[in-house]
């Protein structure tokens, strides 16, 4: 499966790169420099940011549902994304500071902010309504903020972007994007994968794991802050993208032997979704790019109710 | 394995307790209902750090390292949730700290688990989750085995097999404690009983002596008469 | 034309309910208390008013972000543009460009028994122009008005027999239409419109660069995707064969008195060589 995936999410990411061919000859007849921009200024990064948040969400999704033992738990679930998203919002529209690396600390610390209020709220091996309830809580607040944010932020503008912040998009991204994101999704992953063992034994509760020589408070934090750290990095770049975190995780679960392996299957899963969905939004509808979060949840919800209905333990 | 100056009573209780657990010996943990049981079974687990010390082969256990605790103690609790519906072999081999198939079928066998060694674990009766977790527990070869109520919920059949299969642990060499509901089994199947009552060990004797009359009426509430338990 | 504008701050051009202006006849008595209620009516009644007779203009008025006239709007009282924020001025004259607020509002003016002159929101040279007289006369000052008209011709100039093709785009590639006020103006610059009245997006304008870029230039230093679409890498990595020039964006939001020297400055710097 980890090899069809990788190769569907190479076949993806080169038709990120190719669609639509039109611009692209276009530009080549004129001047194959201008060509060359195109690729690399603008679909270059929209492809990597794709296909690297995809792969985040997917990854820190499964991640957070083992650690949570909770089918429920994704970073749109747990209110990671939506503090992300706030963070950014405060750094870029009240403070003003709109380099890409002040949002992306903006966010950050957002998404690290929502993720410790839910573990304070909902605290360790919350059941599945608290854990949901408390998310839902913390996204509806940071939602409610990051839209007062920027009503009354200094740019007249500003109001217009609150679809950009809740659903995301990858459109006109640029390489200083992918330079900032990039690292902090790539070591955001590997704080996460270093918890792959952890996670394992977190199947048999906390006291087991600790029991059997796993560091359960070292195992947390990694995860946490691993997750804190790309999601911020990708809501700070591409706004907050939902399902995929959570969907991606479910699609993996029936097809791997625990949770630990469940993370790069859901890596390479999340990131064939979304860059499948970044390709779906460049067909415009009435004129428009439809939001990242749109295509993902147009394709992620019947999907999950098809598994909720036919899976008799989802 | 040594266990000292652990008072679980809260109000704090009159003396120190000192419990010894030596190799070998099949101890039943019993008590009332929230007498103490699982914190002191947790406690011996180091999973607590109460105001005792426990040792382990004179060593503190706060000062191994985590991962050669693992491998010498074992901590069975109670419960039988287990977060993914992982293959049993999978689950068991949880127990070891590195990849060693022989050793998961060994103890697969030692439960009489083998024939659903690739079975995932969501599919399994509640008598099989229970051998598959003991499993889990012994596959590593721990010292010390410290299981919390393992044969709640089972039949007579699975209860005598698994007391059985503890005796094997302990006959082998390892320190057994495992708390029990049923006294009966616990006075037919272990060297020893603690007896632990509001928080302190008020008895660690042979199960005859542990089990008086006197006793049975001041912890439990309960005599024997005409042949069953009768409340006093 | 939703698109330079910053059309939340215009509301609704298209419902204006036209008041009849005020008879100048008999006591010829020009208002005294002069309160302007949106930002395009307040660049008529700065560049128009006499001093002392503007006693309000709107928040956006006041803000050196939105109008370079605001500079002449300090110390004026600033209002949110509601008509109930003025009441306590006693204005006797009140200019909008968008109505004002329904018939609550109309009522509460009538009540008041001020008089409210709509200045609607130009769709034309020659409606950019009546504006200006309109507002003159409701003040009072045809002369004044007149002055205006005659600066603001000077300043666009003719418009040259060749036009070279151009784009003109605003931040997130906001795009005016090709006929329209705006396009009418960019020809007084030298510059034909060749697309618009739609987002433009970097990858078509890379694929097909316009002879000249105009880059409309407006809260650019601040947080919005909008202004962060003006910093692209891409923008940068245009062919150095095209002329890029910027414009203040401020001028192009009302299209009323400012825009005219925004033309002026468009035209100078493409015939000087500077960008």
């Amino acid at each position: 499966m980890t090899l069809r995936l990788t190769l569907l999410a190479v076949l993806i990411g080169i038709a990120a790169l190719a669609l639509p061919l039109g611009p692209l000859l276009g530009a080549y007849a004129r001047d194959p420099d201008l060509a060359l921009t195109i690729l690399l200024q603008l679909r270059l990064p929209r492809a990597v940011l794709a296909l690297a948040i995809g792969g985040f969400l997917g990854l820190s999704g499964a991640a957070m549902q083992g650690l949570l033992r909770n089918p429920l738990a994704s970073p749109d679930v747990t209110g990671a994304s939506a503090g992300a998203a706030l963070g950014a919002v405060l750094v870029a529209y009240t403070l003003s500071q709109t380099s890409t690396l002040a949002l992306a600390a903006g966010a950050i610390v957002g998404a690290a902010i929502a993720l410790a209020v839910l573990l304070a709220l909902a605290g360790r091996g919350a059941t599945t309504a608290r854990l949901v309830l408390a998310g839902v809580a913390i996204a509806a607040l940071a939602g409610a903020l990051t839209s007062l944010a920027l009503s009354l932020a200094p740019s007249p503008y500003a109001i217009y972007d609150i679809l950009f912040w809740m659903m995301g998009s990858a459109a006109d991204r640029s390489l200083v994007h992918v330079a900032i994101a990039l690292p902090c999704i790539v070591v955001g992953s590997v704080l996460i994968v270093s918890a792959r063992r952890g996670l394992d034994a977190l199947t048999l509760g906390e006291e087991v794991a600790a029991s059997l020589g796993h560091d359960v408070a070292s195992l947390r934090l990694r995860i946490v802050a691993g997750t804190a750290l790309g999601v911020g990095a990708s809501v700070a770049v591409a706004g907050a993208i939902g399902f995929v975190g959570l969907v991606v995780p479910h699609l993996i679960r029936p097809r791997v032997a625990s949770p630990g392996a469940s993370l790069i299957p859901s890596a390479l899963g999340g990131a064939v979704l979304l860059a499948a969905a970044d390709l779906l939004v460049r067909v415009p509808v009435a004129g428009q790019e439809l939001k990242l979060g749109v295509v993902t949840a147009l394709i992620g919800a019947p999907f999950f109710l098809h598994l909720i209905v036919t899976d008799r333990q989802p | 394995m040594i266990l000292t100056g652990i008072n679980l009573s809260r109000p704090p209780g009159l003396a120190d307790a000192s419990v010894v657990a030596h190799p070998g010996a099949l101890i039943g943990l019993i008590g009332p209902n929230g007498a103490g049981k699982t914190t002191l079974l947790r406690a011996l687990a180091g999973l607590t750090a109460g105001p005792g010390i426990v040792t382990l082969d004179g060593t503190p256990l706060t000062a191994l390292p985590a991962a050669v605790r693992a491998q010498r103690l074992a901590w069975l609790p109670a419960g039988r949730e287990v977060g993914w519906p992982m293959r049993v072999d999978d689950l068991v081999a949880l127990g070891l700290s590195r990849n060693d198939p022989p050793a998961v079928d060994a103890a697969l066998a030692a439960v009489e688990a083998s024939a659903f060694a690739a079975r995932r674990f969501d599919t399994l009766s509640t008598g099989e989750a229970a051998r598959v977790l003991l499993a889990r527990a012994l596959v590593a070869k721990p010292q010390v085995l410290l299981l919390d109520e393992p044969v709640a919920n089972l039949d007579p059949f699975y209860r005598l097999a698994i007391m059985a299969c503890l005796r094997r642990v302990a006959d082998a060499g390892a320190a057994v404690v495992v708390a029990l509901h049923d006294l009966d089994l616990a006075r037919q199947s272990c060297d020893r009983l603690w007896l632990i009552d509001h928080g302190r060990i008020v008895a660690d004797d042979a199960p005859g002596a542990v089990l008086s009359p006197a006793r049975l009426a001041a912890v439990f509430g309960i005599a024997w008469s005409d042949g069953g338990w009768r409340q006093v | 034309m939703r698109i330079l504008a910053v059309s939340t701050l215009i509301a609704a051009a298209a419902s204006i309910t036209l008041v009849p202006l005020p008879q100048v006849g008999g006591a010829h008595a020009a208002p005294r208390r002069v309160a302007s209620l949106d930002l395009c009516s307040d660049e008529l009644a700065l560049t128009l008013a006499a001093p002392g007779q503007l006693v309000s203009v709107s928040r956006l008025g006041a803000d050196l972000r939105e109008t370079r006239l605001a500079a002449k709007a300090q110390g004026i009282h600033h209002n949110s543009g509601r008509i109930d924020s003025i009441t306590g001025l006693a204005p006797d004259l009140v200019l909008v460009s968008g109505g004002i607020a329904g018939s609550y509002g109309s009522e509460l003016a009538r009540r008041l028994g001020v008089t409210v002159v709509t200045l609607p929101y130009p769709r034309s040279i020659a409606d950019a122009r009546a504006n200006m007289r309109r507002a003159a006369a409701a003040l009072g000052r045809r002369a004044a008005g007149e002055a205006a008209i005659a600066r603001f011709d000077a300043a666009l100039g003719p418009v040259p027999s060749v036009l070279t093709p151009a784009l003109f785009v605003g931040g997130g590639g906001v795009t005016p239409g090709t006929d329209g006020l705006a396009a009418d103006l960019l020809q007084h610059a030298g510059l034909r419109q060749m697309t618009g009245g739609e987002t433009v997006r970097l990858e078509a304008l890379l694929a097909a660069p316009p002879q000249v870029l105009v880059l409309s230039r407006y809260h650019d230093g601040e947080g919005s995707m909008n202004a962060a679409w003006l910093r692209h890498l891409a923008l940068a990595a245009l062919p150095s064969t095209m002329r890029r020039v910027t414009t203040d964006g401020r001028a192009w939001t009302c299209m009323g008195p400012p825009v005219a020297d925004a033309v002026a400055r468009l035209r100078s710097s493409l015939s000087g060589g500077g960008a």
